[in-house]
């Protein structure tokens, strides 16, 4: 069965035969070499190809960056390469899901292809591409044989499932950027940093991708699936009068160029950025602290992105040559622990890739159909706090044989992988902002603490928060603010870090708030490699954590004055 | 020759009428001055023993117009601008400091990296980006200096004690460079039409032709007062394409076209033909039998004797080689000694800007280091006279003689320019050849061989490893002495010991030609010519290549195969 979804096609205007002649051009190359490496390769005997799916990711990407009033570079850059899943052998053992064989492993990368619109080049790329990925998916197999051998026990869910065709195409993304304008808004914006005496360094950076992902496969489906990112992002550095390293930036990420902030609202961002690292900068040092701690707006969302999501990704345990890797790649995921308790029972989670807003705001985690061209499903992941589910790719694992239409790249395009689209959290029992803060403070009583802690935002890269494996930390804190119980005033600290932390800590949330915190991010960054997802998550309460004084580098202040600001002194 | 270096020595002291300084050179000698200023006091202050004795800024403008295309499609266009920051300090003194080799620490290469500043000619922005960027460089250098004041004196007594950094005069200069005007845009268009040929070629599997137009503007200032602003356009057009034979082996040619203008690089006609030669190479190559190992008379025609001298035998004449405790330090020891046979003499002189009238690659007026570059004897009728020199003396040359070169980033060290080969024992090729048929008579060889093109090699130069070297041609015909025709073949690799082969030159021909390429060492890449006439060989080594595991693809190109097309219902 063929399941129409979405036919775009403007007719009439040139851009629109443009466009249809792009799509034309590039779905019957990667189709007509596709079906023929379905038919027709074969080494000697060997196993043929049972499936063959292919992406071609065409990218325009443009980015403009300044410092100190300006421009130090601008790059445009169109860009277009193919990847494909190439599998011999059969659906319950074939020549993925596996890890061994030495340092040669499986070969997917990616080769990049002509940029205009040709047929001809274009197939004649991904001939070579398939050949080699056919051949490299024969040595692989005949590995993946010979070490099952040497397994007693091997009940393994299959490799791959079927999935439903599905045709989804749209009208391609393409990017109309004035450079010029760009470069003019950036020199501006970096130039308000000449008002920062303590801000030594700084940067303003505009970027942009229209990515249009191609995706067809054996099975019939064929996508288009057309996306655009913008990024405003501006990053500050200081140094403490102790000489501590301080940094700190501010991001707009939007989906058009319409959405980025107004040139007034910019450079208020950029001045609230600049003031803040200032005061920070004067701020005294973090204390070692034990106790409750309070996440709201993005940091919140953060928490749940390296604590939960980050843990819910990437559920499948491939067959592994060596048994000893099985704690090096499961970590402290919680994808075992299905049914049972990983957050309190007030804590529910959702993820939904089908919500294109919240309040008018659009979630990055948003999408019609996954990149193995399955359309997402809303998948309950915590129900009443109990593990309900995780995100899976077509690859099955013991506990769900079907993919939920979470199949995405990862790790800058490095595999496929159940991974997060639109995850959303909420409590049961919601609380005002304010009754949650009157929570933390309660907690400290109870602990004698005289005052408890506050965070807004965690540092790292917000745009391109990926996920790495191994040991979950979560990023250091920016500003720390300290909240005091005898009269709940506030004061800025800085310079802590949180110790190890493991998933157990969901459970230690005592409260939630009845906010909703939206952190849209990009695995991949601003890129043609982009994923994107979203986080909504409510500011919460976590009963006990330790931060400790920062152990990050001090260094001596600068030895000379800054050139600009020491003028005139 | 002399003419040249009377100029550039001119031109430094300042008596040549000169471009007015740009921003970006006013800044750099600003921010220089008020750094040592604040040094200075700084130092006298706290009474500190260990000074920055030197301080050096340079900034590279690099402006790149490239574009590729395969197949008659577009691959890549490219239009960048970068301008890259080095910072150049030294602690102690010339004697000892902070750029001394630590011994037993195999770290690679050196320099702190480079840092983007703006391109555009702000100087509050490019004065602040100095300014950070010397912080950082200062605090580095200064650390570094304690560890290596540690390793001198738990180490024992270096061989050669020659100081870290030479003493220099000034130098002073400024010179406009040409813009980067290329047509990119009509380049595509004619990239488009010549790599649409090897559609027609179903055996060639990878093919692109490209062009890149790279202008680079250096500025230089230091604490010693030069002041520097040089710059070179230079363009290439580069042809390359691969095929396999039956057997899985990968065979290539490589064609490439440089200039240092527009107006000079090939037109339509050159570059078709140059296409036409290699997709019959390839398709000879394809069919040509693997040779055995071997021991016996060749001839490297001129191109491939370039290579090979720049490989083999430049590579050993650089100066620090001489002096670190890595290095195998082939000829160090040889000084006034014959290295070569007696007819051959061996110079490096980056101040010639042509050939005939083929531009060089290797020509520049300064080098990285802002010392004026000098033509420079490195072997005299076979007797080795002198090496190539950065501002790192070794024993017995205390100066630079301007070869000091790198990428920005990393740090200079002695590199090649334009490196000449002259001969006095010529003979016309066609009897360099019947010299090669008679030396298969001599001794007993069925044939020998003749290297028409070399891709490069690997040469150790290091001491932890056999000093051996390897090269890889590209394009080997078998020369019979009993007087059949040609014959192409396929599989070689050329191995040596260094001394051993060059005292095996017997003769070369009257037809010396240039090798214009970019060369990869230590401290980046280079641009680099060869200018060497061909040689005879009484024995060289070669042995068979490894083969890649890979066979050639399955399926027939799409583009002859006929059941494929769309519409066709498969």
């Amino acid at each position: 069965m063929k399941l129409v979804i979405i036919l775009v096609g403007l007719a009439g205007n040139a851009a629109a035969a443009r466009a249809a002649d792009q799509n034309d051009v590039i779905f019957s190359a990667m189709k007509d070499e596709m079906d023929r490496g379905l038919q027709r390769l074969q080494m000697e005997k060997l196993d043929r190809p049972y499936f063959i799916g292919l992406t071609v990711r065409d990218a325009d990407t443009a980015s403009t960056y300044a410092q100190f009033g300006a421009v130090v570079s601008t790059v445009a850059d169109h860009a277009r390469f193919a990847m494909a899943d190439v599998r011999v052998g059969e659906a319950t053992f074939d020549n993925t899901n596996f890890l061994g064989g030495g340092f040669g492993g499986a070969r997917s990368g990616r080769v990049g292809l002509s940029i205009d619109n040709d047929y001809d080049a274009l197939r004649h790329s991904l001939w070579l591409f398939l050949d080699r990925l056919y051949k490299n998916a024969l040595e692989r197999i005949s590995v993946k044989r010979a070490i099952a051998k040497t397994k007693t026990h091997l009940a393994r869910a299959p490799d791959f499932t079927r999935a439903e065709p599905v045709e989804i195409v749209e009208e391609p993304a393409r990017l109309g950027i004035d450079l010029g304008a760009w470069e003019e808004r950036v020199r501006q914006l970096s130039a308000v940093f000449r008002e920062f005496p303590l801000i030594e360094q700084s940067g303003v950076d505009l970027s942009a991708v229209a990515l249009n992902h191609y995706y067809v496969n054996t099975e019939g489906t064929r996508v288009l699936r057309p996306e655009t990112y913008l990024e405003l992002k501006a990053w500050v550095y200081a140094q403490a009068s102790d000489g501590m390293h301080l940094s700190d930036s501010t991001s707009f990420l939007v989906k058009r160029a319409e959405d980025l902030p107004t040139a007034a609202a910019a450079e208020q961002a950029m001045r609230a950025l600049g003031e803040r690292l200032s005061k920070l900068a004067q701020a005294p040092e973090i204390e070692d602290y034990t106790g409750p701690v309070l996440f709201t707006s993005s940091a919140a969302a953060q928490f749940f992105k390296v604590l939960l999501a980050d843990n819910v990704s990437d559920p499948v345990l491939p067959l592994l040559e060596n048994d000893a890797m099985v704690e090096r790649i499961r970590g402290q995921k919680l994808v075992t622990k299905i049914g049972r308790r990983v957050l309190p029972l007030f804590i529910e989670a959702v993820d939904d890739p089908t919500r294109a807003t919240l309040n008018d705001k659009p979630l990055f985690g948003c999408y019609p159909v996954d990149d193995e061209g399955v359309v997402p499903k809303i998948v309950p992941i915590v129900t009443k706090g109990r593990l309900s589910g995780y995100y899976m790719s077509r690859t099955p694992t013991d506990k769900f044989p079907a993919s939920n239409g979470h199949g995405r790249w990862v790790g800058y395009g490095a595999k496929v992988a159940g991974a997060t689209g639109s995850l959303f959290l909420s409590s049961t029992t919601p609380e005002s902002y304010d009754a949650l803060k009157d929570e933390l403070l309660d907690a400290c009583r109870d602990d004698d603490l005289e005052f408890g802690i506050i965070i807004d935002e965690l540092g790292g890269d917000e745009s391109s928060l990926a996920s790495f494996g191994g040991d979950a930390s979560l990023p250091d804190p920016i500003v720390i603010r300290k909240i005091f119980t005898k009269d709940g005033h506030e004061e800025w600290a800085r310079g802590g870090s949180f110790g190890k932390i493991t998933p157990k800590l969901l459970k230690e949330i005592l409260a939630a708030a009845d906010d909703a915190n939206v952190l849209n991010a990009i695995d991949g960054g601003v890129t043609p490699l982009a994923t994107p997802f979203s986080i909504v998550a409510p500011s919460i309460v976590v009963k006990e954590l330790d931060i400790k004084k920062s152990e990050g580098e001090k260094d001596k202040p600068p030895l000379i004055p800054h050139p600009f600001f020491a003028r005139g002194k | 020759m002399l003419t040249c270096c009377l100029l550039v020595a001119l031109a430094a002291r300042g008596e040549e009428p000169e471009r007015p300084a740009g921003v970006v050179l006013a800044v750099m000698q600003k921010e220089l001055a008020r750094t040592l200023q604040h040094l200075h006091e700084q130092e006298s202050e706290q009474k500190e023993t260990d000074p920055v004795y030197f301080l050096g800024y340079a900034v590279t403008d690099r402006e790149v117009r490239s574009a590729a295309a395969s197949m008659g499609a577009l691959l890549d266009r490219t239009v960048n601008r970068q301008r890259l920051l080095d910072v150049s300090v030294r602690v102690g003194d010339h004697q000892l400091d902070n750029s001394h080799e630590i011994r037993g620490d195999r770290g690679f290469g050196g320099g702190g990296g480079a840092t983007n500043v703006p391109l555009e000619d702000d100087p509050d922005a490019l004065q602040a980006s100095l300014w950070a960027a010397t912080d950082e460089a200062v605090k580095a250098a200064r650390e570094r200096f304690v560890k290596v004041k540690t390793n001198k004196t738990v180490k024992v007594e270096e061989e050669d004690p020659s100081p870290d950094f030479s003493v220099e005069e000034p130098s002073a200069h400024t010179e406009a460079t040409p813009a980067n005007d290329l047509d990119l845009d009509a380049w595509i268009a004619r990239l488009r039409r010549l790599s649409a040929r090897f559609k027609g070629e179903p055996d060639v599997l990878g093919s692109v032709v490209s062009v890149n137009a790279e202008r680079r503007v250096t500025h230089f200032v230091s604490s010693e007062g030069s002041r520097l602003e040089t710059g070179y356009l230079a363009l290439r057009v580069m042809l390359s394409a691969s095929t396999k034979a039956d057997d899985g082996m990968e065979l290539s040619r490589y064609e490439a076209f440089d200039s240092h203008s527009p107006g000079k690089l090939p037109d339509d006609a050159v570059i078709a033909a140059a296409i036409e030669k290699m997709i019959g190479e390839l398709k000879a190559l394809k069919k040509a039998p693997v040779v055995e190992p071997y021991t016996g008379p060749a001839i490297l025609n001129n191109r491939a004797s370039a290579v090979f001298f720049h490989e083999i035998f430049g590579h050993r004449m650089e100066g620090h080689r001489q002096k670190s405790s890595e290095e195998g330090q082939t000829f160090t020891k040889k000084l006034g000694e014959p290295v070569l046979p007696e007819f051959l003499s061996v110079l490096d002189d980056p101040t010639l800007a042509v050939f005939g009238t083929t531009d060089l690659n290797g020509h520049y007026l300064f080098d990285d280091e802002g010392v004026a570059s000098q033509r420079i004897t490195l072997v005299q009728d076979g007797v080795l006279k002198s090496f190539l020199m950065s501002r790192s003396p070794i024993a017995r040359f205390p100066s630079s003689n301007g070869h000091g070169r790198r990428e920005p980033g990393l740090s200079a060290v002695a590199r090649q320019g334009n490196l000449v080969v002259e001969s006095h024992k010529v003979v016309p090729y066609a009897e360099l050849r019947a010299m090669l048929i008679e030396a298969c008579k001599q001794q007993g060889k069925p044939y020998g061989f003749v290297f028409e093109d070399i891709s490069g090699g690997f040469t150790t130069t290091q001491r932890f490893s056999p000093q051996s070297f390897k090269v890889i041609p590209l394009y080997v015909t078998r020369v019979y002495q009993d007087g059949r025709p040609d014959e192409l073949v396929r599989g070689v690799d050329i191995v040596g010991t260094p001394l051993a082969s060059f005292a095996k030159i017997v003769a070369t021909a009257d037809d010396p030609a240039v090798f214009n390429g970019y060369c990869g060492a230590e401290s980046g890449s280079v641009p680099v010519s060869a200018i060497a006439p061909s040689i005879l060989v009484s024995e060289i080594e070669i042995e068979k290549k490894q083969k890649e595991q890979d066979r050639p693809p399955l399926l027939p190109s799409p583009l002859g195969d006929k059941a494929s097309k769309p519409g066709s219902g498969s």
